[in-house]
């Protein structure tokens, strides 16, 4: 028992200098590779605000696509319809008015003739 | 008149007001810039790791930036305690992808089946001279030559749970596997790398 945690002990041990290695490599990098691995990440992060910028972009192109699509099929008045297809309340208020106008003519015929019979009578 | 008030007030009925945007548009630069921290701080452990597994320095580079972009790209919405399991995660995916590539391509590596079939280490009957003789000889170059002898996943377990510092359950959730498995490979790599040093001491 004592012999196996001494050994883990040992292992252990080398798995730190491993570690410690590893660190250093890390810390001692050569200039061009860490060059490169900079301007990767520039790419990669300027590849997050192109996409950004896009999203905003196409989301106000949306907007704009949305309100012109409003303006056109909501805002506008709507074109006259033809004869036959004009309402029937309105047509039949509009037929009443002319009957109307033909009353006044013929009450106004009536009395005209009227006062013409009794002209002639007396 | 400490706190100035800002230009545009947000309107009873409004729903996205100018400092709203202003506030967005400083939440993007902090984002990009804690994501810009990140991925200085684990690009470098990166590469090394994709390095040794391709053993081919620009492989590496290009699988480094491919993990930097679809970390960025994918899950920088996530909350950045999460970057770190994921980077890993998706970095060790592009280097299985690679391996697996490779092995289309018909090219064959010394490191295929070199320790995964093996049962458990004997420390006796393997290494010739002490373990702690053999620690303190270890160099950075003794230590690369043996993790390039190692299999792909026990590089990855020796890396995460060594290196890295990632617990069992973290090692077994980047990697997609048991955590039983990982005991096994973690065992089996840091006996593999024993017994590597060991040889190339012997040859030294």
């Amino acid at each position: 028992m004592t012999e196996h945690n001494d050994q883990d002990g040992k292992t252990q041990a080398f798995e730190e200098k491993a570690k410690r290695l590893l660190d250093e490599s890390v810390e001692y990098m050569d200039g061009p590779t860490a060059a490169k691995l900079h301007q990767a990440r520039s790419r990669a992060l300027e590849s997050r605000s192109r996409s950004f910028r896009w999203q905003t972009w196409s989301g106000a192109g949306a907007l704009a696509a949305s309100v012109a699509l409003v303006a056109v099929f909501v805002v506008r008045e709507p074109a006259g319809l033809p004869v036959i297809y004009e309402d029937p309340m309105q047509q039949a208020v509009a037929e009443e008015m002319e009957l109307m106008d033909d009353l006044d003519f013929m009450a106004w015929l009536v009395l005209e003739e009227g006062e013409t019979y009794a002209t002639d009578r007396s | 008149m400490g706190n100035a008030l800002p230009i545009v007030q947000r309107s009873p009925g409004s729903l996205y007001t100018f400092p709203d945007r202003m506030q967005d548009r400083g939440g993007v630069q902090d984002k990009r810039k804690e994501l810009d921290q990140f991925l200085g701080s684990v690009e470098r452990p990166a590469y090394r790791m994709a390095e040794i597994a391709t053993r081919n320095p620009d492989d590496a580079l290009d699988i480094v930036q491919d993990t930097m972009f679809k970390l960025v790209d994918k899950y920088s919405g996530k909350p950045p305690e999460e970057w770190r399991p994921l980077f890993y995660s998706i970095l060790h995916s592009r280097i299985t992808d690679y391996h697996r590539r490779k092995t289309l391509t018909g090219r064959i590596f010394s490191w295929i089946g070199s320790g995964d079939e093996e049962g458990e280490f004997d420390f006796g009957s393997t290494i010739e001279g002490p373990l702690e003789k053999l620690t303190e000889q270890l160099t950075l170059e003794k230590l690369q030559g043996a993790l390039e002898t190692l299999s792909e996943r026990q590089q990855q377990v020796f890396m995460l749970r060594n290196w890295q510092g990632f617990s069992v359950a973290e090692t077994a959730g980047i990697l997609k596997c048991s955590e039983g498995s990982i005991k096994t490979h973690m065992s089996r790599a840091t006996a593999s790398l024993l017994r590597a040093i060991d040889q190339g001491n012997e040859y030294d």
